[in-house]
């Protein structure tokens, strides 16, 4: 049954039940919904000619399955996939969703998503709003055409069809609509969505947490500044604007957005969730619910409304994890087959996270390339038995400093946040200069920003010292501090980013990556390099 | 300020809905839906507090007059966008909708064009007098508030969650209500405060159907009012008769004659109506409890019928009739467990149509998984919300979806899930009550205790065979006959009573009293027994007395006695020259001639010491030939036909 259903028969526990009653299962009836709809999928995959290429004989328990097939990448589908023969697959997929192609070499990924995987994406999403905006567990705040702002990805990227799952199932207003949001740039989308919540008032933002971080530093940044406009003549915004004005005048600062528009729920997903969730907070009166969704998984994990760990969703693809020793040994020998864990083996570490799509999807145990860490078994205040994990970084994106410390994208960024220079963005790669080995991070500040780049290397410094304190054992080690700060040119990452648009680049290409970009973005990087 | 019912009426409704008011203000969640309900029951407890200032003659006057029209259409307004957020609309005049209440309470309230006058009479009688524009406003916002009434009635229409119908019959019954009482405004009656007291009742009807998530069902609570007010109108009326009547001849003016002769008459006609009360009860189930008389009349049948059945079978046949015919489902089906370890399968179905429903229930199927372990009836609407359930299969989900069950019913025994019923829609279409839902777990309950019944009774079957086979195999091993003897003839004997047309009883006694027609064989001596010569006349003593002694010993055991006589009587012969008692004809029991055709016909073809075993056809010839001297001639004819049916002549 769709969940607007839900609303008009009046069953809010119901509702709750349906999209957040998973955690309260105890981890034998999670592991029991795991099994059996593994077996399904073994079922599934028997008679398809992908699934005979893949497994062979098809295992008919999870124990065979798990010994005798191996470990997949997505160049192992490429082939069948590519060309979106649907003959071979177990199910005829409902749509085709596509990754940015990232880490492939052959263009984009493509992922055929059976029915139900598509409805498992606003199943999901319809969870993250109803916990995000819950004041007690079991209280569902959402209601039906609540108004929605998106800002994510159009089709045929996963976003884009998690949309059109919501709108399935649930009566909410998306800002724009989904239709004429499809056909624009994602940035007038995002401003006409802030636009038409002026006027319609805004209760969900779903997207990128930088993305909500960076409007609540321009609202508290311009609201002295900015003039008024013809838009704000109208009697819903200017009623708005008023009651926002006397909030922000009461408590004795610049306006906000939480004055403006009384939201009820955040859900963003990506590293940025925790670098701005106390930024989130204050600009949004939310704090944002952090999510973990993939274009080959769908949405597969998300916190829960007390915001701390993630917990995995049961239906969401059949969960092993390579534990970081395993991990490692693979690393070390790319023969060894690392052995994995279930989800009810689980204890605190670090795990790569291996998947098999159900519901007739394709992917079987396949290495996404996350890593993620345990960081309870169970959450009392949840009422949960279930483990809680956070992400911890992919695998690509985590500089091994001699075996002795590990720095993830989300150390630097937590640790540039905390020096509390405003700054545009970053990155940072381990060169070797001289024949030592260094940790550079270029940034470009704020046009606003008085620092010096010394300055700033040793607040940089001191933070990662805090926050990663096996990088004191290596700077000890090695006998020097391998840190290294170069500021950009100030437009560096615009004028990339400008240029990436122009050629055509892929949506996740535009911004350059963080961790360890190639030499070739960080030459046109650091042709804009000041002085 | 004078109180009387004029003023005190609207002075509890302002009361009234000022409590609501705060209540619903201050309880969370602070949703939308309840924003808009909070503005309807703000806009009526201005209505109402409006209302009391006119009665009671407040000044300024007019504008408390003014008042109560401009919070009337404010009540309109929240009541549509009630609506059209619970029901998700987004209609396109929404926006006119709130320009037009906007406006319709500016006016009522700043200009004389909707109230010219209203003033209370010297006679304190209210007068008032409207203008030009009130039809302007009050036609459509009438219309507004019935169109957000049939909105409700299509919801309800809708809906198929109780919970929630319930919900939107007191919504739609208390704004019924609100229409009605407005209707006489506009008669003489307006002059009296039913509106207002109209309102304060819809308010507690509306308030409680808002707040409680859980409602009775309000079938019920209108039965059980209507019931008792019913009862106690006609009991009222009686008694006021009568004691007018009683006041009257007896000509009592004072107070303290009038309260005597109450109590007199009150004492009277308690004792009078006692008996009649007890004929009226019946009566009365029937007309305001149809379907809970009918649904414990069922459980009455029920308790007897499943006690004494102990096959599962028609237990369970019965059990689906009964359900489906009281509780008016489309079809049941019962699904039992055959063995350990095994599928679920069903056992009866009821009203499928012509397709019967053949699909089974693995042990591991979530449903089952589930009923075993929480033993609470499982809803449709349960397999949607309820976590485990995403674990179902998309071909079970399509089997589910394919019988359209609305309800399993678990029946369980010391925990164990022994069997289940699946309940169809009902035909009404109505959902299943809880009212319906505590019958089946009263039935469910009470099948468990028939079902574990049958089982012991299988049981106790089962080892009942168990020891009469060991024992006429024990029988066998002492005698020199090969073994299997007894089991030829128990088997052969009951097929010819089956073809002699014998009832299941006589059959069943021809079986097991030819498995044990030798057993008083027991107490006879090896020498004798297993003598290889001809026995002397004495020792033929011995063995004549084998019949009755086998007869002795099976007598006493109460499953057993019926077969004695057939045992006692199995060696006399059809013309009176047998033993042990030389009876003759019918008066030898048919079972036992039964036996001695058989039991010669199988000695016949077996060897022995002393003599060549007869071919089938030799001992077929004897047979014939001693027709009608040894054996019952008819007896012979049917077993000649069952040995020849049964293939044991070549």
């Amino acid at each position: 049954m769709a969940s607007y259903k839900f609303f008009e028969e009046g069953r809010r526990e119901d509702l709750w039940d349906k999209h957040c009653g998973y955690l309260e299962l105890s981890i034998r009836d999670f592991m029991k919904i795991q099994e059996r709809l593994m077996l399904e999928q073994l079922e599934l995959l028997s008679f398809s000619k992908i699934g005979q290429e893949l497994m062979g004989v098809s295992p008919t328990t999870i124990e065979e399955f798990r010994q005798r097939i191996p470990f997949t990448r997505y160049s192992d589908y490429e082939e069948f996939l590519t060309d979106k023969n649907e003959d071979i697959l177990p199910v005829k997929p409902y749509t085709w969703a596509r990754t940015s192609g990232r880490t492939s070499d052959k263009g984009p990924k493509w992922v055929p998503y059976p029915k139900a995987m598509y409805d498992r994406l606003g199943d999901a999403v319809i969870g993250a709003m109803i916990m995000s905006s819950c004041p007690r567990p079991g209280v569902v705040m959402l209601e039906q055409n609540d108004k929605l702002l998106l800002a994510t990805a159009p089709r045929p990227y996963v976003s884009g069809y998690i949309s059109h799952s919501v709108r399935d199932q649930l009566k909410v207003v998306f800002l724009p609509s989904i239709e004429s949001g499809e056909k624009m740039s994602y940035g007038d989308r995002v401003a006409l969505g802030f636009k038409l919540a002026m006027r319609e008032g805004l209760d969900y933002f779903m997207g990128l947490a930088s993305v909500l971080a960076r409007m609540g530093e321009q609202f508290e940044q311009q609201s002295n500044t900015s003039k008024p406009s013809k838009d704000m003549l109208h009697p819903v915004i200017l009623l708005r604007l008023i009651r926002a004005m006397i909030k922000a005048k009461v408590n004795n600062r610049s306006l906000l957005p939480k004055d403006i528009w009384n939201l009820k729920g955040v859900m963003t997903g990506g590293t940025d969730t925790e670098i701005y969730r106390d930024k989130i907070e204050y600009y949004w009166g939310k704090k944002p619910l952090e999510g973990y969704a993939s274009t080959e998984g769908g949405n597969m994990a998300m916190q829960a409304w007390n915001a701390k760990g993630m917990v995995f969703f049961p239906d969401a693809g059949f969960l092993e994890f390579i534990p970081l020793d395993e991990h490692k040994k693979n690393l070390d020998d790319p023969d060894y087959q690392p052995k994995t864990v279930l989800y009810n083996e689980l204890e605190l570490g670090i795990y790569e996270l291996v998947f098999s799509n159900f519901y007739g999807g394709v992917l079987v145990r396949y290495r996404i390339g996350d890593l993620f860490e345990v960081i309870s078994i169970g959450d009392q205040e949840l009422n949960s038995t279930l483990p809680q994990l956070q992400f911890y970084s992919r695998i690509n994106d985590i500089i091994d400093l001699g075996n002795i410390a590990r720095i993830t994208e989300r150390d630097v960024w937590k640790s540039i946040e905390a020096t509390g220079v405003a700054y545009q963005d970053w990155i940072i790669r381990k060169e070797f200069k001289n024949d030592k080995s260094i940790l550079h991070v270029y940034v470009e500040l704020k046009p606003n920003s008085k620092v010096e780049e010394t300055e700033f290397l040793d607040l940089l410094d001191q933070q990662l010292l805090k926050l990663v304190p096996d990088f004191q054992d290596y700077i000890e080690i090695l006998g020097r501090n391998p840190l290294q700060v170069t500021f950009l040119k100030e437009g560096a990452f615009t004028a990339y980013m400008q240029a990436q648009v122009k050629a055509g680049a892929d949506l996740a290409h535009i911004k350059p990556p963080h961790m360890q970009p190639s030499d070739a973005v960080m030459k046109r990087l650091i042709s804009n390099r000041t002085g | 300020m004078q109180l009387s019912i004029v003023t005190v009426t609207p002075l509890l409704a302002t009361v009234l809905y000022g409590v609501l008011f705060i209540t619903l203000a201050v309880s969370t969640p602070r949703t939308r839906l309840r924003g808009f309900f909070s503005v309807y029951l703000l806009a009526m407890f201005i209505w109402s507090g409006s209302a009391f200032m006119v009665v009671i003659g407040a000044n300024p006057f007019l504008f408390w007059f003014r008042m109560m029209l401009a919070a009337s259409f404010a009540s309109m307004l929240a009541i549509f966008y009630f609506t059209q957020t619970l029901f998700a609309k987004r209609s396109a005049w929404s926006k006119f909708v709130f320009a037009f209440g906007v406006m319709a309470i500016g006016l009522c309230l700043s200009t004389n064009w909707v109230v010219k006058d209203a003033h209370l009479s010297e006679s304190g009688e209210l007068f008032y007098q409207f203008n030009f524009l009130i039809g302007f406003l009050a036609v459509p916002g009438s219309a507004l508030f019935v169109y957000s009434l049939i909105e409700l009635i299509r919801g309800y229409r809708r809906s198929e969650h109780l919970t929630q119908r319930n919900r939107l019959r007191y919504l739609i019954l208390g704004f019924s209500i609100i229409i009605l009482a407005s209707s006489f405004n506009f008669t003489e009656l307006g002059k009296y405060p039913i509106d207002v007291a109209a309102y304060g009742v819809a308010a507690v009807l509306i308030a409680y159907a808002i707040l409680r998530h859980q409602l009775l069902d309000i079938q019920i609570v209108i039965r059980y009012g209507l019931l008792y007010t019913l009862t106690t109108a006609i009991i009222g009326t009686f008694y006021f008769i009568v004691i007018s009547l009683a006041i009257s001849l007896v000509e009592a003016f004072t107070q303290g004659k009038i309260i005597v002769i109450s109590i007199f008459v009150a004492f009277i006609t308690s004792f009078l109506i006692a008996p009649f009360q007890n004929r009226l009860q019946p009566w009365i189930d029937r007309l305001f409890y149809r379907e809970k008389y009918n649904a414990g009349l069922m459980l009455q049948r029920l308790s007897t019928t499943t006690t004494s059945l102990l096959d599962l079978n028609k237990l369970s046949s019965l059990i689906i009739s009964e359900i489906t015919q009281t509780l008016h489902a489309d079809f049941a089906i019962f699904y039992a467990k055959q063995n350990e370890n095994d599928d679920y399968r069903p056992l009866a179905q009821q009203n499928i149509g012509k397709q019967l429903y053949t699909t089974r229930f693995r042990s591991d199927h979530p449903i089952i998984t589930w009923m075993s372990r929480q033993g609470i009836i499982i809803s449709k609407n349960d397999l949607g919300t309820t976590p485990i359930f995403k674990s179902l299969w998309e071909v079970e989900r399509n089997d589910l979806e394919t019988i359209h069950a609305e309800l399993f019913v678990p029946i369980c025994i010391r925990n164990e899930l022994v069997a289940f019923l699946i309940m169809g829609p009902k035909r009404s279409t109505q959902p299943y009550s809880q009212d319906d839902r505590l019958l089946l777990s009263t039935l469910a309950n009470q099948t468990a205790v028939a079902i574990e019944n049958a089982e012991l009774y299988d049981e106790l079957e089962k080892t009942f065979i168990q020891t009469i086979t060991t024992l006429a195999n024990a029988i066998d091993l002492r005698d020199t006959y090969t073994s299997g003897h007894s089991q030829r003839i128990a088997a052969l004997g009951s097929e010819t009573a089956r073809n002699l047309k014998c009832s299941p009883a006589e059959i069943s006694d021809v079986y097991w009293g030819g498995l044990l027609h030798d057993i008083g064989k027991i107490g006879i001596p090896d020498s004798i027994l297993k003598k290889p010569d001809k026995l002397d006349d004495s020792e033929w003593e011995i063995i004549r007395q084998h019949t009755v002694h086998g007869a002795n010993l099976i007598s006493p055991i109460k499953r057993l006695a019926n077969i004695a006589p057939l045992i006692e009587y199995s060696h006399e012969r059809f013309d009176g020259l047998g033993y042990p008692y030389g009876i003759k004809g019918e008066e030898i029991p048919l079972g036992a001639r039964i036996i001695a055709v058989v039991d010669s016909f199988s000695a016949m073809i077996d060897e022995r010491p002393y003599k060549q075993a007869y071919s089938t056809g030799e001992a077929v010839a004897e047979l014939k030939k001693c027709s009608g001297t040894m054996y019952d001639p008819k007896v012979v004819e049917y077993f000649v036909r069952t040995i020849e049916k049964t293939h044991f002549i070549q």
